[in-house]
């Protein structure tokens, strides 16, 4: 969305925002939430959408390592899947708010739903023990899981945008553009 | 200004270098330990920050909605304790018999040989392949997973909650009782009867469920039955509680294959948990 932002103000906004929102996910596991985000999914995602090059990628890397690290059986497969992540919304990244929430809106319904089932073939290729589990009893369960997912993380992409808006939108060129358009009145008294 | 994405050569090496690690740190020993050591003395107390605080702000708003409801609650509980100090008193000889009867035949309770460390969850599974939830409780105080070892996981009720699959410098990851590569040998509370498997099932799994199977012909069980742990082959102490029978599936000649199990443990809001540990032999 925006190719022009400084460094500074990408790592500040990303990084408060990653820290955040992480640590909320987190904490929001220890509970029972019907919706309940995947922030750490969303961020690379949207990011490598609003800021094309290194950033998305960079934050895969971080959230899959975060991932990996609370919940994961060891340390790699998060960030694999992270960097897959940023790399994909680096090649849908479009300029414009139009194409952001068309483009942005089927990235997290088909990225969603192949992440889960990626996520649900390695956990029955790669069981931790010797188990009766079926292939399609996976298959079952993923899609099972998939409208509360799909749900949680469309409203975790709303909240996104609008972080994302708020901290790298920019907005001072458009009150310029404003100011720089002359009123009405302004034209009428020659000013 | 075209900002340019992460160059092929770059993704590549990454990936290779991380597929390495997937595989190094999947096989248990130190490369996952090591990892986590590092990392986890920085962020497990930031966790942990955290959710005292929202524990706090969202905890102040509670108070305040809730604070009449406490005040009936509160007469109520009155009530119950004017009843409760009656039963000690009566209980108290009882606890007296038993203590001499326990002397005298020199009898060990199931937890004796257990030391028990309490631990704040810090995150739970977050979806297929991140399916363990970190405690607050590693090396640092005790908790080490020796090759052959389990460490029981259970609540304050004493029902267990899973095991320890990995303990780091500050913290540990628990594999779940309902998860489908959890398996403990269990029997129905208050008899001797032939033990048979308590796992986790991955359908069952998604309702907090787990199945109990392996019955041995004519293993009488019964819908509200209570399971405990059966302590065969020293794996997890005897007597631990896993939860109630809720369905029986039998086949056409109505034999039992098995039962789906509701665990007593409160799985889904389970914020405090209980290591067992064994004690060393001082010997």
């Amino acid at each position: 969305m925006n190719l022009e932002l400084g460094a500074r103000r990408r790592i500040l906004a990303y990084g408060a925002g990653f820290i955040v929102l992480s640590l909320v996910q987190l904490t929001m596991t220890v509970g029972d939430y019907y919706l309940l985000p995947d922030f750490l999914f969303l961020i690379p995602l949207l990011a490598a959408m609003w800021t094309p090059g290194y950033d998305g990628f960079a934050l895969g890397l971080a959230a899959g390592f975060l991932r990996d690290y609370a919940a994961g059986r060891g340390y790699g497969p998060g960030m694999l899947a992270g960097l897959l992540l940023g790399l994909l919304g680096n090649a849908v990244a479009r300029s414009g708010w139009r194409q952001y929430a068309i483009r942005g809106s089927v990235l997290v319904v088909v990225s969603t739903v192949f992440h889960e089932l990626l996520l649900s073939l390695f956990s029955w290729i790669l069981p931790f023990l010797p188990t009766e589990t079926r292939f399609l009893q996976v298959l079952r369960v993923s899609f099972s899981r998939m409208p509360r997912l799909l749900l949680s993380n469309m409203v975790g992409a709303l909240i996104l945008t609008g972080y994302f808006s708020l901290c790298l939108h920019d907005w001072k060129s458009k009150l310029k553009k404003q100011k720089q358009t002359p009123t009405l009145s302004e034209v009428q008294h020659g000013r | 200004m075209k900002r340019r994405g992460p160059r092929i050569m770059i993704i590549v090496l990454i990936s290779v270098a991380l597929l390495a690690a997937a595989i190094l740190t999947a096989l248990p020993g130190t490369t996952r330990s090591r990892i986590g050591d590092a990392f986890g003395p920085v962020f497990d107390p930031v966790l942990q920050f955290f959710q005292k605080t929202s524990d706090t702000i969202t905890g102040y708003f509670g108070a305040v909605s809730e604070n009449r409801k406490l005040r009936a609650e509160k007469t109520a509980l009155e009530e119950e304790i004017a009843r409760l100090n009656l039963e000690i008193m009566e209980n108290e000889d009882k606890v007296k018999a038993y203590a001499e009867l326990k002397d005298a035949l020199h009898l060990v309770t199931s937890f004796e040989k257990s030391y028990i460390t309490g631990a704040s969850v810090l995150n739970r599974d977050m979806g297929p392949l991140f399916d363990l939830f970190r405690v607050r409780a590693g090396r640092l105080h005790g908790i080490m997973v020796e090759p052959g070892q389990t460490l029981p996981v259970v609540d304050q009720d004493m029902a267990l909650i899973g095991r320890v699959h990995s303990t780091e410098l500050s913290s540990s990851k628990v594999m779940p009782l309902v998860h489908e590569a959890f398996a403990v040998s269990a029997r129905v509370e208050g008899t001797h009867r032939s033990s048979f498997r308590v796992r986790g099932d991955l359908e069952l799994g998604e309702q907090g469920l787990c199945l109990a199977d392996h019955f041995a012909e004519g293993t009488p069980v019964a819908v509200g039955d209570r399971l405990v742990t059966s302590g065969e082959s020293g794996v997890y102490p005897e007597g631990i509680i896993i939860g109630t029978v809720t369905e029986i599936r039998r086949d056409s000649q109505g034999r039992t294959l098995s039962c789906v199990v509701q665990p007593a443990a409160q799985l889904v809001d389970v914020s405090y948990v209980f290591i067992l540990t064994e004690k060393q032999d001082e010997s």
